[in-house]
């Protein structure tokens, strides 16, 4: 069986790999048209069913029809057409010729305009190099200069200057081999869909065009990694677009902006789909690319309002320019790599996408449990079409099916070692390849939880990347961050049930709340405002807007200010304040004495009571702002570098990473331990702290308690955020709340209530309870507090892990079948040897170990007791009425008896512990063992393990003629050196 | 049928009195048996036999005018049993009692009223013959075994015939045997003491003939 699973197993995951190896994780989406030239440009005609492609390069016009995906034509247009665009009345064609070469050759600017309805053409020499052109409403075209910006009437065919720009140089032709159009001219523009916008994208500068107010705006912006890639795409009504890698208002804001971004300017495009809310987006992540090490090319569908992903389709290859959404939004055209791209988008209900139900699948268990843990998913195409996938996953992971064709519930198998070295919860991706998929199926989190019985706390499951954590101090709710998807995700502090998910910028990392309890303030690391939301309502309201460049990563509110510590795309990292009422911030010119200057990895925590400000910098300095004389009071410097978890108490104490800090900043207690805080909380005068793999301390003037361990691991910190804030105190001081891997974990107020650990006091076979113990012998543990619960179970095999008892032997689990306070029952592995040290683990705690040395052979009868009687009779069975003998019903000579008994020793075949004994073939003792009655031997017919039983041993024998006939006559057992004797009685 | 058996014992009856010095007999009546004691723990339970029904024949010499002697088997299906306040337990048995009595017979032979006296003794036979059970009631104070022993037995009693015919004579007699407790077949528990005597006390009506 094993054989067939494993061979079933392989060829499934040679697929997979093959599949990544070869970079196909799904099926491309999308038609490419090549135009056998660069395409640098292009405009949608959908009233005559073309696309205008201007080939940069070959000179052309390529007219590509839209219902075959082919180029039906081409106009020849003077050299370098680098931007078409269409009057709104669809009659005319305008043309860019970027021929900005330089000396020896002469500069060949100009514009084409061309008459698509009478096909005839005009040509303009310009002066300066076009860099782009767009029609607006007004039918006028806004032709951007390498030095002016000009309107052209198509019409008349004037020109009128509507503004210079300074400083502003255009390359010059020829460029370095490879470079492609977007690169070269570095330009882009865009226009709303009702044609009342139009934004520029150039190099150092932003533009915005009023067409009705006919109002320029120049905005000037510094950008790094480069604004790229070098497309606009704007919204129907102009009030938002995307430019390079930001999501802009339509003051220049970056509402948010696309993480991880290359920078690189001639890869990648977005259109957005204001019907909607979407923007389709192709911009390679990573850092260091260029032409030679681009990633596969994939389509990202997210949020318009705040690039939440949605989902992720595979490219047939890059996308390099603009991209363009017909009226209803069913077919996006972009430039790429060869030509021209179809993307059906509005059709992608119907293109196979493959996905899972479910973005985590948890498994809990009992650390003490061996026993291999199961859960299902379902693989589903959301066309609804059987498409095949394949599953791998890491070692130890199996699956009922590896391979399959949607739909189709998948069982998943876990062995026990995949998180046995990690007690508390590990987390295992389970990959999802499809490759007729168009969709790239997200990954399943397989989250494993084994808690150990002295873990505390009740799981619940959040799926998603969370990373800030806070109590609401006047409302029964607890606020978390997922950052994964921008969402706040608000949770009822009694119920723990998610009661609303607030849509954030991109990249939220840190919220805080006013000082008058009204707002929730979130802070972002990809966006330049700070989300505010009411929490009576849970309205969005206006964001705070902070200086360019300035993204406000962390966001605390004192009683008089608010600050925010703002990662600053420039040299410096700031400290700014916000005003909630313009909704505004602005940068401090100093913070105090100090100069304004702070480390990117900055993190802010307000005293509840409003009386101050923690900065607490990964540099080592920290800062405390005081809210009474409004100033900067203290700065120190008293480590190398800080990092992990931070608090502010309203007693002027504070807490960075393992150090308590005094109303001055000056360290004055020190956590013991390497790992750093992951959660710290003040309540009261009382100090908490979460410290990995999951501990949690109360410290109580400055006196650490004993360390209760959680049950799971706090959750993993990430490399571009030092600090983590993982730990709070609800308002109803009834409970803590931590963010865990899984998600969070509730702790009660009373979580390190004293508990009394479990004490072994004696240790017997469970046969006889005599202190003499052999390998597979089930064995009783007595003691005090053994077990919360009395428990049996009959479950074959025997499990590891019953109530909340978790016994182990040498450091093994061993199988356990009866708990109690004062009693367990368990078996001992066959494979045990020499000295067995007993270790039991109860939510009590843990208790001191317990030696035994065993023998290889130790001989006890099962004692069964007597109905009301405070007695008991040992288990020997007469064959001839299958009734125990007793005096009642005692043995005659000529009958055959079963002795029960365990502790009989190794057999063979070899039976796993916990596991029932075969009964073909018979378990036999290694050692034979001798029996007699009244000094009488008895002829052994059969010597093993009972069948069907674990631990179990069973020796049939014969009673002679001869035997002595008495009350109490000693059947004697003896093997390889022990010996038991019980007494029954004979008659003759 | 009826008619020809009738008959058959008037003949017998009435055929002349010279060698009539045996008789054969056979009759049923009931038994009571003593109780003994066992004490165990500080408890005492009851142990014994239940009442019940019992047969028997015999046949007898008379040897002397007042002297007779005769030999008797009596079958009796008495349950074994265990008693307390609160329980009780039962086991089926019975028991054969064998044995050789002195009879001393008042008056003579030719009265139609005779009383004896009978002493003698014999060996009786216990044997439980119910279900073995493995937790059995009371088990503390002992064990109702399916097992089988002899016992030495004393035999008193005595009664009186009735002369019907010259032949025919009818008995109505008592008897009380006496014998050792039977500690097998009511085996005390490990600790529990017994002893003593046990008395089956009988009644017999019997019918004998004299030939």
């Amino acid at each position: 069986m094993k054989a067939a699973r494993s061979m079933g197993f392989a060829p499934a995951r040679i697929v997979v790999l093959t599949l990544l190896a070869l970079g196909v994780a799904a099926a491309p989406f999308g038609r490419v048209v090549p135009i056998g030239g660069q395409a640098a440009d292009l405009a949608l005609d959908e009233a005559r069913g073309v696309l205008y492609v201007a080939n940069f390069t070959a000179n052309r016009i390529d007219v590509v029809s839209l219902a075959n995906a082919a180029i039906t034509s081409s106009m020849n247009v003077l050299p370098q057409p680098y931007s078409v665009a269409l009057s709104p009345d669809r009659r005319w064609l305008l043309v860019t010729h970027f021929g900005n070469f330089a000396a020896p050759q002469a500069p060949r600017n100009s514009l084409t305009l061309i008459d698509l309805n009478s096909a005839a053409r005009q040509t303009f020499a310009l002066s300066s190099a076009p860099l782009g052109a767009a029609f607006g409403i007004d039918g006028l075209a806004l032709i951007v200069t390498e030095s002016e910006f000009l309107l052209f009437d198509p019409v008349s065919g004037g020109v009128q200057t509507i503004g210079t720009i300074a400083q502003f140089a255009a390359n010059t032709l020829p460029r370095p081999a490879g470079e492609f159009p977007a690169s070269v001219v570095a330009v882009a523009t865009g226009v709303s869909g009702d044609g009342r916008w139009i934004y520029c994208l150039a190099e150092n500068y932003r533009f915005r065009y009023d067409v009705v107010g006919r109002q320029m705006v120049v905005l000037g912006y510094t950008a790094e990694p480069p604004m790229g890639p070098r497309v606009v795409s704007v919204n129907q009504d102009g009030t938002s677009y995307t430019g390079g890698w930001g999501l802009f208002d339509r003051q220049g804001i970056i509402l948010s902006q696309f993480p991880n971004v290359s920078g690189l300017l001639q890869v990648g495009s977005h259109a957005i789909d204001s019907t909607r809310g979407l923007i389709y987006v192709h911009i390679p992540e990573g850092t260091g690319l260029n032409s030679t090490n681009l990633p596969p090319p994939v389509l990202r569908i997210v949020s318009s309002k705040n690039l939440a992903l949605r989902e992720t389709l595979q490219l047939p290859e890059n996308l390099t320019g603009r991209s363009l959404l017909d009226a209803s939004a069913s077919t996006m055209y972009s430039i790429s790599d060869s030509g021209v791209m179809f993307l059906p988008v509005g059709a992608l209900a119907n293109e196979r996408r493959v996905s899972a139900d479910r973005e985590d699948l948890v498994l809990r268990s009992n650390s003490c449990s061996l026993s291999q843990l199961r859960g299902q998913i379902r693989v589903v195409d959301l066309s609804g079409a059987a498409t095949a996938f394949y599953l791998s996953s890491g070692n130890g992971i199996r699956f009922s099916q590896s391979a399959g064709v949607t739909p189709a519930t998948v069982d998943v198998i876990v062995d026990p070692s995949v998180a046995a070295p990690n007690p508390g919860t590990t987390v295992v991706e389970i990959s999802i390849t499809a490759p007729q998929s168009v969709r790239i199926p997200q990954a399943v989190r397989l989250v494993v939880n084994r808690r150990e019985p002295d873990q505390r706390g009740t799981t619940v499951n959040v799926p998603g990347r969370l990373v800030d954590l806070i109590a609401d101090p006047v409302r029964d709710r607890f606020y978390i961050l997922r950052q994964d998807l921008n969402q706040v995700l608000v949770f009822d502090g009694s119920t723990h049930q998610l009661i609303r998910v607030l849509d954030t910028a991109n990249t939220p990392t840190q919220m805080a709340i006013t000082f008058d309890r009204r707002h929730l303030l979130v802070g972002h690391d990809n966006a330049q405002i700070a989300m505010v939301y009411d929490l009576d309502t849970f309205d969005a309201e206006l964001p705070i807007r902070f200086p360019g460049g300035h993204y406000p990563r962390s966001i605390a509110a004192s009683g008089r200010a608010i600050l925010a510590a703002a990662r600053v795309a420039g040299p410096e990292h700031k400290i700014d304040r916000v005003e909630m009422a313009t909704r505004s911030a602005s940068v401090y010119p100093s913070l105090g004495v100090w100069e304004n200057k702070v480390d990117i990895n900055t993190v802010l925590a307000a005293s509840t009571n409003g009386a101050s400000i923690l900065i607490a910098q990964a540099d080592g300095n920290v800062m405390l702002y005081n809210s009474t004389p409004d100033a900067f009071v203290i700065s120190r410097r008293d480590s190398q570098r800080l990092s992990g978890a931070y608090a502010s108490s309203n007693f002027e104490q504070f807490a960075i990473g393992n150090t308590i800090l005094n109303s001055s900043l000056v360290p004055v207690h020190r956590f013991t331990g390497a790992q750093v805080s992951a959660g710290l909380a003040f309540s009261g005068e009382n100090s908490f702290r979460l410290s990995p793999p999951g501990t949690m301390e109360r410290l109580e003037s400055t006196l650490a308690t004993r360390p209760t361990r959680v049950a799971e691991n706090p959750v993993e910190g990430n490399e571009s955020f030092a600090f983590s804030r993982s730990l709070a105190v609800l308002a109803n001081r009834q409970n803590f709340v931590l963010l865990t891997r899984s998600g969070f974990t509730v702790l009660p107020w009373t979580y390190d209530a004293a508990t009394v650990p479990p004490r072994i006091s004696r240790i017997g076979n469970a046969a006889d309870g005599q202190p003499s113990l052999a390998p597979g012998s089930l064995v009783s543990l007595f003691g005090t507090d053994l077990s919360p619960i009395s428990l049996s179970s009959s479950e074959m095999p025997i499990s590891t892990a019953l109530g909340e008892s978790c016994l182990t032997v040498n450091g093994f689990a061993v199988p356990v079948f009866f708990v109690s306070p004062t009693r367990i029952n368990a078996q001992l592995p066959f494979s045990l040897e020499g000295t067995a040290t007993f270790v039991l683990r109860t939510p009590g705690g843990v208790s001191d170990s317990f030696a035994m040395t065993l023998r290889p052979t130790a001989p006890g009868v099962f004692q069964i007791p007597v109905p009301d009687a405070d007695l008991t009779t040992p288990a020997v069975y007469n064959a001839r009425n299958s009734g125990l003998a007793t005096g009642s019903n005692p043995v005659k000579k000529g009958d055959h008896i079963v002795v029960f008994l365990t502790g009989l020793g190794r057999t063979s075949p070899e039976v796993e512990a916990g596991a029932p004994a075969p009964s073909d073939p018979l378990a036999l003792t290694l050692i034979d063992p001798q029996i007699s009655l009244g000094g009488t031997e008895l002829p052994v017919l059969y010597a093993g393990l009972s069948p069907g039983t674990a631990g179990v041993y069973q020796i049939n024998a014969q009673i002679p003629r001869h035997v002595p006939a008495g009350l109490l006559i000693p059947l004697e057992i003896q093997q390889g050196g022990s010996r038991v004797s019980v007494n029954v009685r004979v008659i003759d | 049928m009826r008619n020809s058996t009738l008959a058959a014992v008037l003949v017998v009856a009435t055929t002349p009195a010279f060698a009539q010095n045996w008789e054969l007999g056979a009759g049923a009546g009931a038994g009571i048996y003593s109780s003994n004691q066992i004490t165990a723990g500080g408890q005492t339970a009851t142990a014994g036999i239940e009442k019940a029904i019992a047969v028997s024949a015999y046949v007898g010499q008379n040897l002397y005018r007042n002297w007779a002697g005769e030999v008797r088997y009596t079958w009796q299906p008495g349950r074994l049993r265990l008693e307390t306040g609160s329980g009780r337990a039962t086991f089926d048995a019975h028991s054969h009692a064998i044995h050789y009595d002195v009879l001393y017979q008042f008056r003579t032979q030719e009265d139609t009223l005779r009383p004896f006296f009978a002493v003698g003794g014999g060996a009786k036979y216990f044997q439980g013959t119910g279900d073995e059970v493995v937790f059995q009631p009371l088990s503390q104070f002992g064990y109702l075994t399916r097992t089988a022993e002899w016992q030495p037995m004393l035999s008193i009693g005595g009664g009186v015939k009735y002369r019907l015919s010259r032949r025919l004579i009818l008995r109505a007699e008592m008897r009380d045997y006496v014998t050792p407790f039977p500690k097998k077949v009511i085996a005390p528990a490990l600790g529990a003491s017994s002893g003593g005597l046990l008395h089956d006390f009988l009644v017999f009506g019997t019918l004998s003939v004299l030939f």
